[in-house]
């Protein structure tokens, strides 16, 4: 037991409807790499989250070298020697690298005067000497890259005694060449008896890294593991529970087999170089595991964020998209993500809601026809099964599976031809899920063609003809959903198997690959 | 040996000293010793306060009732003083009510949570109120040799004022670059997340900015009852705008873009250096705004266009 330096013993976390923790036993060897593992929303952030104090936990007991700590706050777990190290948050933007590691432990001449040019050196020496990084000190912060901001914060935390480490996706960003030289300072920082937890989606750094792995699904952890009495195939189906569930789904093969957006070497923010093909009347469904780039894919593709491609074809036409009105005025219309921040306009009506995109139909010379906008808000009400008390009712009072709706019904007033979807039913419960599915159905039916990105397997599996699954950046594979696994699903996302079309194929590989055997790297 | 980064620093220095040399050569009597001395005196009451807005808005917060401390300030003591109190007391009394206001404006700010903006605007009215209750409007005369001292007295052929506003300057940059206090406004305001794990008192830094303004308002009141031996009602809050505006001027000019107490100094130098020129120049009173607002638009441009910050859109 004296080996443990952090146990955490039950812990439960309960976000508005949702279960995040569901008693939770976590324990930490003393110079271990400890892999956290799970499919998104799983709950591997929240259990970080609750260790470093960020979010105070509903019931459990949090033990440091075998001692309860009553008091879990990020100040207190900071100086009991927990260090997290996020992307980029951690760090003042314009000081220098000097000041950001001895912020609150400055040398000081005659009490009070700062001893810079100490605190520099000492900073410089300590990147050197235990980083092996020779940088100026005197760099500002804002001027470091990804991988040199997070040296800083590792530096930090090692001039602070860090006992306990945390990495939450720290390679998400970093070239390979910088990935290797953070592996070898985490070996390093192993052999000097530093624990270290590792959250990453990436089968391949998870079995390069680590020696043992805690799988987390659905906010309980399911397994504790040693990663190299482990093979690839047995973590992926403790990661998705084991046989994957085949649920019936309705009519398919809506695909016409005509392209109706075709897109070539997307260059944008996240995405390297992505082709995709939208067959006229399928769903399209885009899946990656966490920061792989379809974050970011439908604010490109809808002109909020730039991009460049080497051909983007509607229709066999070339098109460019610059900004949303561009895509309006090609029937292209888009579901956000954030419903609050991009989709709906929280203090107007429901009538508003729908309109806004389209007001030319709702106004003339200037003029809302007010009467015009509420009957046809209301037909969508009622073919949505909205419910709100009237459609002059403020969006911010729903639900927001009803907001959801509505925001869908905004795109329905126009002729749509491609709708693109960021994750529609992200925080929404299931019955409006399984409505907004209905929906989307219909629409599918009546000849719109989508592209649904969702980190949901379920949501695919329940919706969608194919699915295109991007890995760091870039598509990997196109597979036929009919008969698609969540494993193979996984496979293709978190990287490992050949880049195979098909499914079949990829769970072939995935069945005969030994333990590190498949290890595929995207570059 | 003259870099691109080299140039860049330099920029603002040459949009500046652009400026200021076509206002030269209409009038020669604009760099004068004389006219240099008097526009420094008349500048020092927008830059000692705009140091102070400075050093409370890179801590991420906002202050607008300096306005009503410096004029509340500048009536108590005037009042005092006309009543027969000894100076020091009158002006130990005006700086514990400096403090007070500061203190009330970040309790409400950081342990109530009302908006910077709403909370300093609502103190600036009721400090304004109290200080119109007291003068009734009117020039409040302050009689008292130490204040005569200020206005006439010089040391080494520069003005007492101008003593007085280099001496807030240099302890304020001390304090601000070579204590660690400095970068912990810097931190709270850059990343507060980031200090509160580096286990900084947040709220005490809060606080501590607000104090410093409290304090320099003081010392504004001081400079205001020196130079015009007295107060005349709401003077502060005519120059209102013209501390705002050297505040971000300082930012805009300033190489990180962050906000900085010695670019609100040059701000406000900027300013008032402006405002005289024109003058001079002959520019009719009407137009002085007009064409002081052009020129602050200039140079910010200027500055950003040169180091290339804009993006430029098809």
């Amino acid at each position: 037991m004296d080996n443990v330096i952090l146990e955490a013993r039950g812990i439960n976390k309960r976000f508005p409807g949702v279960n995040a923790l569901n008693d939770v036993h976590f324990s930490l060897n003393r110079g271990e790499v400890r892999a956290l593992m799970g499919k998104n929303g799983a709950g591997k952030s929240t259990l970080i989250k609750t260790i470093t104090g960020v979010y105070p936990f509903d019931s459990g007991e949090v033990y440091l070298d075998g001692e309860r700590i009553r008091d879990v706050t990020p100040y207190n777990m900071h100086h009991y020697g927990i260090g997290a190290i996020y992307q980029e948050n951690d760090l003042i933007p314009y000081f220098t690298i000097g000041q950001s590691m001895f912020l609150n432990n400055e040398y000081r001449r005659a009490g009070i005067f700062l001893n810079s040019r100490r605190m520099h050196r000492e900073a410089g020496e300590l990147m050197k000497r235990v980083l092996d990084v020779d940088i100026d000190p005197y760099t500002t912060i804002d001027n470091l890259n990804v991988s040199q901001k997070q040296l800083v914060q590792i530096a930090t935390q090692l001039f602070y005694k860090s006992k306990i480490l945390i990495f939450d996706e720290p390679t998400a960003s970093l070239s390979s060449t910088e990935i290797e030289k953070l592996f070898a300072i985490i070996e390093k920082l192993k052999n000097d008896g530093v624990s270290i937890i590792y959250i990453s989606h990436r089968l391949e750094e998870v079995f390069h890294i680590s020696d043992t792995i805690t799988v987390m699904k659905d906010g309980c952890k399911v397994a504790d593991l040693v990663t190299k009495d482990i093979t690839e195939a047995e973590l992926i189906s403790a990661m998705t529970g084991g046989a994957d569930a085949d649920e019936e789904f309705t009519s398919r093969g809506r695909d016409s087999g005509r392209v109706s957006l075709r897109i070539r070497k997307l260059k944008a923010e996240g995405i390297k170089s992505l082709d995709l093909d939208l067959h006229e009347g399928e769903i399209l469904g885009v899946f990656g595991a966490e920061g792989a780039g379809q974050e970011n894919l439908s604010n490109i593709l809808y002109g909020v964020a730039k991009h460049e491609a080497e051909l983007f074809e509607l229709n066999g036409k070339p098109v460019t998209i610059k900004k949303p009105k561009d895509a309006i005025k090609l029937n292209i219309g888009c579901v956000p993500r954030d419903r609050k921040r991009e989709g709906m306009i929280s203090d107007f009506s429901v009538a508003e809601n729908v309109t806004i995109a389209n007001m030319g139909k709702f106004s003339a010379r200037s003029w809302v026809k007010k009467k015009l906008e509420h009957a046809e808000a209301g037909k969508m009400v009622e073919k949505l099964a909205v419910k709100t008390p009237s459609t002059s009712t403020i969006i911010r009072t729903l639900s927001g599976g009803n907001q959801q709706k509505v925001i869908i019904a905004r795109w329905l007033t126009l002729d749509l031809s491609i709708l693109i979807l960021d994750y529609p039913t992200s925080g929404i419960d299931v019955h409006a899920k399984n409505e907004v599915y209905r929906i989307l159905r219909t629409l599918a039916d009546n000849g719109t063609s989508m592209i649904l990105i969702t980190p949901e397997y379920d949501e695919i599996k329940s919706l969608c003809d194919r699915v295109v699954v991007i890995r760091n950046g870039e598509a990997v594979a196109v597979l036929p959903v009919k008969d698609l696994s969540e494993s193979t699903l996984l496979t293709h996302a978190i990287g490992m198997g050949g880049e195979k079309e098909s499914g079949e194929q990829a769970e072939a590989v995935l069945a005969a690959s030994g333990p590190r055997g498949g290890g595929n790297h995207a570059e | 040996m003259l870099s691109k980064s080299n140039l860049r620093m330099l920029l603002p220095a040459i949009l500046v000293i652009v400026t200021f040399g076509l206002l030269y050569a209409e009038t020669p009597s604009f760099l004068s010793l004389s006219n240099i001395g008097n526009v420094m005196s008349f500048t020092s009451l927008i830059a000692i306060p705009a140091m102070g807005l400075a050093i409370v808005m890179l801590t991420g917060m906002f202050d607008l009732s300096f306005v009503g401390v410096i004029g509340l300030s500048s009536v108590l003591t005037s009042f005092l003083l006309q009543n027969g109190v000894p100076v020091w007391i009158c002006l130990v009394t005006a700086l514990v009510l400096c403090l007070a206001c500061g203190l009330l404006n970040s309790f409400l700010i950081v342990n109530m949570k009302i908006h910077p903006w709403l909370t300093t605007i609502a103190t600036m009215l009721m400090l304004l109120g109290l200080e119109k209750f007291i003068s009734k409007g009117n020039y409040v005369p302050a009689p008292s040799p130490l204040f005569d001292a200020i206005r006439f007295g010089s040391f080494l052929e520069i003005p007492a004022a101008l003593w007085i506003v280099f001496a807030t300057l240099a302890v304020v940059l001390v304090v601000m670059h070579t204590t660690p206090y400095g970068g912990y406004l810097y931190a709270v305001g850059g990343n507060i997340e980031a200090a509160k794990k580096a286990g900084l008192k947040v709220k005490w830094i809060q606080y501590a900015a607000f104090l410093a303004m409290g304090g320099l308002c003081w010392v504004s009141s001081v400079l205001y009852l020196g130079q015009l031996s007295g107060y005349p009602s709401e003077s502060a809050y005519i120059n209102q705008l013209s501390v705002i505006l050297a505040v971000y001027f300082g930012l805009a000019i300033s190489r990180k873009n962050v906000v900085n107490v010695l670019g609100a100094f040059v701000g406000a130098l900027y300013v008032g250096f402006l405002a005289n020129g024109l003058g001079l120049m002959g520019v009719q009173s009407y137009w002085i705004k007009m064409v002081e607002g052009v020129l602050v638009i200039f140079v910010v441009l200027g500055n950003s266009i040169l180091r290339g910050d804009i993006v430029t859109y098809e």
